[in-house]
This record gives structure tokens, C-alpha cells and sequence, in this order.
């Protein structure tokens, strides 16, 4: 048995030895470098952005530079009140004409026009009663039939005994009737001028201490949306605003409340 | 206890029907009654005539001119031209012939006359007849005078004839102040409304401004001496003018009163601004009461709210009521004043419209429905209303230049006086005393 020739001489094991050791190292090798710490992997930083001064060369250009500015709006006061000529008022008559219908209906139900008189200006405003002139009224040289105070042109149904008051009284109330008349408007053409003849609407308007319209009541409407509307409307613009102040000799004789009646019965309409 | 709850039901329901059919308001029994409103303008100018006189007695004369010159500068009347005038007597006794005055077309009528009784004193007497409540008079007037106050009793008695025929007294018997340049300073000077007696009442050397009428009809105005600072001064008539104590030692610029002249208003410097103070007459407890960095020219409106014109630090200059802006934004408003009218209070001031010129508008007291009042007519500025508040004076360089009147009731406009000023003030004279009264 120990004649039996060896199948690798101590060389080759040498030389197998050597060599498996060899590997065996560089793995070694090989597995503590890949566990090193500085082999981690690491988050990303940002990028820092560099300034890089560069030079810059200004072109000029062909078109000009707009200047600041625009169109500054001026207030405007209004323009001053000018007194307009009175306009005077004509009678509507009718008078002869070949060119009228000859159908009953086409009779003028005026005044015929007496003799040549002359025919009004196109403009001129035609009412069925002209304003009668102070100047033409006759002297009413009546003696009083009632004994007591008060005045012979007094009526029987008066009750104001002085009178300075009854004067200052009743310029004062055509002074509210004014003040609250600025404020009724109806359109033209709104309502048929007929119909418009009927209307009325009453309003009680309550006042304040000086006299600011503090709230107002509608009493009997007239039944026309668009008469009502324009009523509300003035009342509207009324309230809150103070009327005229009385007479300063008659401070007591302001109301409370003031009852309004509304309505156009007996005035132009177009 | 169900039948209390059915009739208590039952009574409810039977109150709120009856709530609700609740007739239309009782009729108005107040003296207006009910006031038709139709949206038509209509205004009635009363036609009234002023008896002529036949009397060639100076005091009748002027008594009558002045009256008939009032009573057309108010615009509240038709005024009778003499041409129109009935024949017959006018003598002082003789009785007005109603029904020929009525056929011209008068609805009231003036009689003013004026003799010499025996005492040496000027009775002067206003007479005012109704046409419609007959041939005697309704109203009569009479002061008893020395021959110096015949003219200015004359305005009185208009007063009183304009107090009894519309309820609201005149404000004739008044007088202006107003400061005006004399030489290289200004001086303060006194006109009775007629454009007479017109007088300055500081001395030459003394620069001041800003007059006012205070307590007893006092002039208070604002004086500097060799430049010192503006002092606030007090003086009555024929009397050296004195300093009123007030805790201010800058500059005060401009004094005002209110309606009973009980409260004063001063314009006083502080630093580089102005403020509004306001205290007693006497110059006591004084509190400012502005509230804009710059606050000049106090007045105070007859409802006692205090207007002055206020600057911002940009320029601008509005009016301020109470310390509220009034004046529109844009416009460099001036010199406000108040008018006590028969519509209500108005406020009335002067704003710049270009070209250095200036024109008067007039709104509500809180500055609503702004209205102007000049337009074309030169630079118009400082205006000041009468104490009836039917009348507005104001300067003019229109026509010459001058002291102008506007009627508040027709916007007509009249010369009164070729004097020019600053800083208008119209004011009542102090009545007229007990021993007038015959």
C-alpha cells in the first residue's frame, strides 16, 4: 500500500494551498471594502446657484418712452339759476274752418272765437280758464252781514280771528304745498290724461320736532300703480328732510302730522 | 274654561278686523288743513303798494323812501309804482281808499309817515291794510324818535310791517363790519344796511382783521401792532377798544358768535397750524373743538352747529359743519356763512373757480343741493346774510367793485356801497330803547 504512487506531489498541494489562500485573502479583501462606512450612500445637496457678474450693453430703442400721466376730471359747480319769462296763457277757443270735419263729433266743445281775433303763438299754452287778473277784479264793497270777530272777507266757516295770522298761515301753507310739489313727478304720457283727472291719493306724513319728515302713512290710494309709485316716491324723497320752518312769530303752527292730498285733477296734461 | 279661551278667541279676532277695517285718517282740523300736492309750481307774489306822500317834510320823506327801498329789496313783493296810485288825498290824517287801491290791483297796503310833535321829537307811525279783510287797518306801529334815528326808524318800523304781513320780521335795522385795506394795513369799519354811516372805528396804525358783532352790539376783531402777534379786541361805540382775556398767547385769526351770543369761536395759531377753539364771550373756558390740522374763519348757523373752513396738508380747503365736510371734494372753499331763510337754514360760501376769481354757492345746512348764486359777474366773495335771512350781501369786482345785495326770494342783485373788504359781518341793532315807544 504505501508503494502506491501519490496522485499530486507536496509541490502541487503546495503550490493548491498557496493559491486557495490567495483567493480566499482577496475575498476577504474584497468583502471588508464593501462594508466600509465611507461607502454609505449620502442624500443629494441642492446646487447652490453661482452669481456671474455679466456685462450688459443698453440698446436703444427707435420708440419713446410713454409719459406718465391722463386726463384729471374737474368738478363743475352747476350753473347759476336764470329767471325764465313768464309764459302767458291762452284761452282755448275754436273758430271757423273749411277744413274741419263735418262729423258731429268734430264740434269743438269751446268758445267760439269772437269776431277777427287773432290766433295764439305755436307755443303758446292753452288752458281751458285763464288766470283771472288781479288787476280787473272788481271792489267787492260789501258790508259785513255777520256781527262778531273776524274779518268781512272773512267765509262762515272760518275760525282764525287774526288777521295777521290767517296771513302768515296761509303763506306758509302754500310754501309746504311748493316744498312737497318739487318732489311729485309724474312721467308724460304716464297715464291717459282722462284717467289721470280721477286720480288722487292721500298720504299723512309725520314729522319730527324741527320738522323732518320722519315717516309718512299711505291713506287712500288711488288704485293706478304708476300714480301710487310716483306718490311713494315723493314721499320718499322727502322723508328725512326737513320741510320750510314756520313763521317765527307763529312757531306753534306746524303739526305733528300733515295730511297730503295727491292728485292732478285740474292741471295741464299732454 | 274652554268657553273663557273661545270667547277670549272670539274678541281677538273681532279687535284685529276691526284694526284692520279702520277708517282713513280723521280729517286735519290743524290750522293748514289738507295740502294738495299736484307737482305744479305755483308761487302768488303779493301786490303791494306804498301810499305816496304829498308832505314835503324831510323826515316824511325819507321815512317813506326808505321804506318803499326796503320793501322792493326784499323780492317778497309786487311793488305798485307811484304812477299807479289812485287820485286822491294822502295826507298824514286822511283815510286810505280801499276799494280805488284794490281796482289797481293791491292786495295789501303801506302806509309810513313821519311828523315833528311838539316836543321837538319825530313820530314815526306804519300803517299795514288788508284788502281782504277791509278798509281799517290790521297792524300799526309807532316810534317816537329823535331827528338822527329817523332813517334807521324807518327800517324798524318796515321790520315790524314785514313781521305782520308774512309772520317773519325784517332785518333791515341791522348794520355790517367788515375789514378793508387802509393804506398798507387794514382797518376795521361799521355801515348801517343802507350803505350810511359808514365809519372805520380802529386806528391807522393798527393792522386788523376779522370782525365780528359780539354781546351789546360790540365789534371783536383781531389786531397786530408792528407785527406782533394777531390780539383778540372788544370795543363798543365811542369807546377805546380793550383786549379780551383768553389763554392764547400766538396769533388768534378770526372770532365768531353764536345766534344769542353766548358762545365765542376763535381761530387761534398753534405751531404751524390753526385750530378752532370755543368758550365764553369773556374769553373763558375755552376747549378746542376742531378736528382738521388746519381750522380758520368760525361761524356759527342760527341752529347752533359750528362751520369753519378746514385744511388738509395736501392743500385742499372745504367746508366743515360739526366737524363734517359739506363743500363738494375739488373746490377751495371760503368764508362760509349761514342764512336763517324762510325755506331753512342755508349755507352760503364762496369756492374758487379759476382765473382768481370766486363765486357764491348755497346748499342745505349738511351741504346738499349745492345751487349757484354768481356766475360771470367778477370775483364774488365774503357774503354774509341778514339777520331776517332774506337778503345776502357780499363783495364784488364786478361793475367797479363794491358791497352787493342779493334778494334770497327773487336772485336780484344791487349795488349798495363801492366799498371793498374782507371777513362780512351782518348783524340785528340793538332795539331801539323803551322811551321810543310814544
Amino acid at each position: 500500500m504505501n508503494d502506491r504512487a501519490a496522485s499530486f506531489s507536496r509541490v502541487d498541494i503546495g503550490l493548491a494551498v498557496v493559491g486557495a489562500a490567495i483567493i480566499e485573502a482577496g475575498l476577504f479583501v474584497a468583502l471588508a471594502a464593501g462594508g466600509s462606512p465611507a461607502m454609505k450612500i449620502q442624500a443629494m445637496k441642492d446646487v447652490v446657484p453661482v452669481e456671474v457678474p455679466i456685462a450688459v450693453k443698453p440698446v436703444v430703442d427707435d420708440l419713446p418712452l410713454l409719459k406718465l400721466g391722463g386726463k384729471r376730471v374737474h368738478a363743475k359747480l352747476p350753473d347759476m339759476w336764470q329767471k325764465q319769462a313768464p309764459v302767458q296763457q291762452y284761452e282755448a277757443k275754436s273758430a271757423p274752418s273749411p277744413e274741419a270735419k263735418k262729423t258731429p263729433d268734430a264740434i269743438p266743445t269751446s268758445p267760439v272765437a269772437t269776431g277777427d281775433a287773432e290766433a295764439p303763438p305755436p307755443d303758446a299754452e292753452i288752458v281751458a280758464k285763464v288766470d283771472p287778473d288781479l288787476t280787473q277784479v272788481e271792489a267787492g264793497a260789501e258790508a259785513a252781514t255777520v256781527e262778531g270777530p273776524g274779518a268781512a272777507g272773512g267765509v262762515v266757516e272760518g275760525t282764525e280771528t287774526d288777521p295777521l295770522k290767517a296771513r302768515a298761515v296761509s303763506q306758509y301753507r302754500m310754501r309746504l304745498i311748493g316744498w312737497f310739489n318739487a318732489r311729485f313727478h309724474l312721467a308724460k304720457g304716464a297715464i291717459p290724461c282722462a284717467e289721470l283727472e280721477t286720480l288722487g291719493s292721500s298720504v299723512t306724513a309725520t314729522l319730527g320736532p324741527d320738522g323732518t319728515v320722519a315717516g309718512y302713512t299711505m291713506g287712500a290710494a288711488s288704485g293706478n300703480a304708476v300714480f301710487d309709485a310716483a306718490v311713494r316716491s315723493a314721499m320718499d324723497s322727502a322723508k328725512g328732510q326737513q320741510v320750510p320752518p314756520p313763521p317765527p312769530l307763529y312757531p306753534d303752527v306746524l303739526p305733528p302730522a300733515l295730511n297730503l292730498h295727491f292728485t292732478k285733477k285740474g292741471q295741464k296734461c299732454e | 274654561m274652554r268657553v273663557t279661551l273661545g270667547l277670549g278667541v272670539v274678541a281677538i279676532a273681532l279687535s284685529a278686523r276691526a284694526a284692520v277695517a279702520q277708517p282713513a285718517p280723521p280729517a286735519d282740523e290743524s290750522v293748514l288743513g289738507t295740502l294738495p300736492i299736484t307737482g305744479t309750481a305755483q308761487e302768488h307774489v303779493t301786490t303791494l303798494a306804498v301810499l305816496p306822500s304829498l308832505s314835503p317834510e324831510l323826515e316824511d320823506v325819507i321815512v317813506r323812501g326808505v321804506a318803499r327801498r326796503d320793501l322792493e329789496l326784499t323780492g317778497l313783493f309786487n311793488v305798485l309804482p307811484d304812477e299807479k296810485a289812485p287820485p286822491g288825498l294822502y295826507g298824514f290824517n286822511d283815510a286810505v281808499d280801499v276799494s280805488a287801491w284794490r281796482k289797481v290791483g293791491a292786495e295789501v297796503i303801506v302806509k309810513v309817515a313821519a311828523r315833528k310833535t311838539d316836543s321837538g321829537k319825530i313820530e314815526v307811525f306804519g300803517l299795514a291794510y288788508f284788502l281782504d279783510v277791509g278798509k281799517d287797518p290790521v297792524y300799526e306801529k309807532k316810534l317816537l324818535v329823535d331827528e338822527p334815528e329817523v332813517r334807521i326808524t324807518a327800517h324798524r318800523v318796515v321790520d315790524a310791517l314785514l313781521g305782520a304781513i308774512t309772520g317773519r320780521p325784517g332785518g333791515f335795522a341791522s348794520h355790517f363790519t367788515y375789514s378793508g385795506k387802509w393804506g398798507k394795513s387794514r382797518r376795521i369799519f361799521t355801515m348801517d344796511s343802507d350803505g350810511n354811516d359808514l365809519r372805520p372805528v380802529t386806528s391807522e396804525d393798527v393792522t386788523a382783521i376779522a370782525p365780528a358783532w359780539g354781546p351789546n352790539a360790540e365789534v371783536f376783531y383781531t389786531a397786530s401792532v408792528r407785527y406782533s402777534p394777531f390780539r383778540l379786541y372788544h370795543l363798543a361805540r365811542g369807546a377805546e377798544p380793550a383786549a379780551v382775556r383768553i389763554p392764547f398767547r400766538t396769533s388768534v385769526y378770526g372770532v365768531s358768535f353764536n345766534k344769542d351770543r353766548t358762545k365765542m369761536a376763535l381761530a387761534v395759531a398753534e405751531d404751524a397750524t390753526t385750530g378752532i377753539y370755543e368758550g365764553s364771550p369773556d374769553g373763558s373756558g375755552m376747549r378746542k373743538v376742531s378736528t382738521t390740522p388746519l381750522a380758520t374763519h368760525p361761524v356759527y348757523s342760527p341752529s347752533g352747529k359750528l362751520a369753519w373752513i378746514g385744511g388738509a396738508t395736501n392743500g385742499t380747503q372745504r367746508v366743515y359743519v360739526d366737524g363734517k365736510a359739506v363743500s363738494p371734494m375739488g373746490f377751495t372753499a371760503a368764508a362760509p356763512t349761514f342764512c336763517g331763510t324762510d325755506d331753512g337754514i342755508r349755507l352760503v360760501y364762496a369756492v374758487s373757480v379759476g382765473g382768481n376769481r370766486q363765486d357764491l354757492v348755497m346748499s342745505s345746512e349738511n351741504g346738499q343741493g349745492i345751487a349757484r348764486l354768481t356766475q360771470n359777474q367778477g370775483s364774488n366773495s365774503y357774503p354774509a346774510c341778514s339777520p331776517d335771512g332774506r337778503m345776502l350781501a357780499f363783495f364784488s369786482t364786478r361793475s367797479g367793485g363794491g358791497l352787493y345785495f342779493m334778494s334770497l326770494k327773487r336772485w336780484k342783485t344791487q349795488k349798495l356801497s363801492s366799498q371793498t373788504g374782507e371777513s362780512l359781518r351782518w348783524a340785528e341793532l340793538p332795539p331801539p330803547p323803551a322811551s321810543a315807544s310814544p
